[in-house]
């Protein structure tokens, strides 16, 4: 019989959400990510469990089937929404230490930039993977994202951009935040960059894709 | 010196060419092959988008046009840097339109609306289908330029906006000095970004001898473009 948690993986790699849910077709009248995560700590799972082995496998598969075009958008938000009714159950776990984040990771689009699709992706893989996520929004100023560090040490900054205009607007923030945080790691991503253009910028890692960023942090930062 | 009055378009939502299957595309399916939930859904947002649009615009061609250098043009005195694959694009023109439209604030707030009520999928497809609204009101403004430019014996290029190509968007800065205050609902940030955020500003020239192409997009480097490979509607 399948693991309870292999379940939840795959109702958060199909986007189930819960019984009510009448997508995927194929899962109709099944329980969702919302019902197995609460029977899960019923059956007494650990908290800590139910996230690394029932809701970041899961979404550690949209984010490859993202990355191999085998998905699209639509899918990954509805996995993102199968993850947050889990998450739902998880809080608690969260908030009282039981379960512990990887690390904080900051994200926003750069200034002068609106276009948010591709920053809520990969904050929702992100989130998924076991990180705090602390999403700035759109058009952030770098003095916001330098108070931010501040009251955040040892986080990771993620900034999209999608003009190619205001990708000079990142190349700033970039400078600017190093020159007061040398040490400070920052993820960059967005439709026109290039691995060129993070080098060039100085930031710390690019990546086309929302899974390339989730791999970077954690198997290079956490 | 004096800009003449913006000519000004309205149009209804079912006055666009936008088809559900466009949408599907966007999004990466093939059209009509796109799965459940999202077909169904796409097709009840179409039925509610005319209650949520407000879809103007208009364009303005100032009196005097002239190409400075290979990135540099002065319009009424006032001097814009499109950079040098927007300035080619407008090498032989005579004159140069400069162009607002809207699809209005009602979609962008439809969409957080729904986002803030949990239905992040639906919130996308009506952001994605704002996109589209505006840019095909954009198209059809176009085609009705370039009737009126043809009377006189005119043609017109493509459509070019700031933020795209190289051109920077604070340009819209000057660019906005050519309309009255608030056109069509629409106002520029401190950032210099557009409200309504469906909002599409540009420059389209004007002459004898120039004509609408496909995008570019060969002598550009930035391969993820939205616009990349766009078709043109004639």
């Amino acid at each position: 019989m399948e693991n309870i948690l292999d379940k939840l993986s795959h109702c958060i790699e199909f986007g189930k959400i819960n019984l009510a849910s009448p997508y995927p077709p194929d899962m109709k009248g099944q329980e969702g990510a919302d019902e197995l995560a609460k029977t899960a700590l019923d059956q007494g799972n650990p908290a800590s469990d139910i996230l690394q082995k029932g809701l970041v496998p899961g979404m550690e598969k949209v984010g490859v089937k993202f990355r191999e075009n085998k998905i699209f958008v639509p899918q990954v938000l509805m996995s993102a929404k199968a993850m947050n009714a889990a998450m739902v159950h998880l809080k608690p776990f969260f908030q009282s230490g039981e379960i512990e984040r990887k690390g904080k990771f900051v994200i926003c689009t750069v200034a002068g930039d609106l276009h948010d699709i591709g920053k809520n992706l990969v904050s929702m893989m992100i989130e998924g993977s076991g990180w705090e996520v602390i999403d700035l929004g759109v058009d952030v100023q770098t003095s916001k994202l330098v108070e931010t560090i501040k009251e955040n040490p040892g986080c990771v900054i993620g900034l999209s951009a999608l003009l190619t205009t205001t990708m000079n607007n990142m190349a700033d923030t970039v400078k600017e935040i190093k020159a007061e945080f040398p040490s400070q790691v920052i993820v960059v991503g967005g439709a026109p960059l290039t691995d060129e253009f993070r080098i060039e910028i100085g930031a710390d890692f690019y990546s086309p894709d929302p899974q390339g960023a989730v791999e970077y942090l954690n198997t290079v930062v956490a | 010196m004096q800009t003449p009055d913006p000519v000004v378009f309205k149009y209804a939502f079912a006055d666009l060419p936008v088809k559900t299957g466009w949408i599907e595309k966007l999004m990466g399916y093939a059209e009509g092959e796109s799965p459940d939930p999202i077909a169904g859904m796409i097709d009840e947002i179409f039925t509610e988008a005319p209650a949520h649009t407000d879809i103007r615009g208009g364009y303005v061609v100032p009196v005097q046009f002239e190409i400075l250098d290979k990135s540099h043009i002065k319009v009424n005195f006032l001097d814009f840097y499109p950079g040098k694959i927007i300035t080619g694009s407008l090498r032989k023109s005579e004159k140069i339109a400069f162009f607002l439209m809207t699809a209005g604030k009602g979609i962008e707030a439809w969409s957080r609306e729904r986002i803030r009520n949990g239905d992040t999928l639906a919130g996308y497809i009506i952001d994605l289908l704002g996109s589209e609204i505006v840019e095909s009101a954009v198209d059809l403004m176009q085609v009705e330029l370039e009737k009126e430019m043809e009377r006189e014996g005119y043609h017109i290029t493509n459509p070019y906006s700031p933020g795209y190509c190289g051109w920077l968007v604070k340009e819209q800065q000057k660019l906005f000095t050519f309309f009255p205050e608030n056109f069509c609902g629409i106002s520029l940030s401190e950032s210099s970004l557009m409200i309504p955020i469906k909002s599409v500003s540009g420059i389209t020239g004007i002459g004898r001898d120039v004509k609408k192409t496909a995008y570019s997009c060969k002598i550009c480097d930035v391969q993820n473009c939205v616009y990349r490979d766009r078709k043109v509607l004639t």
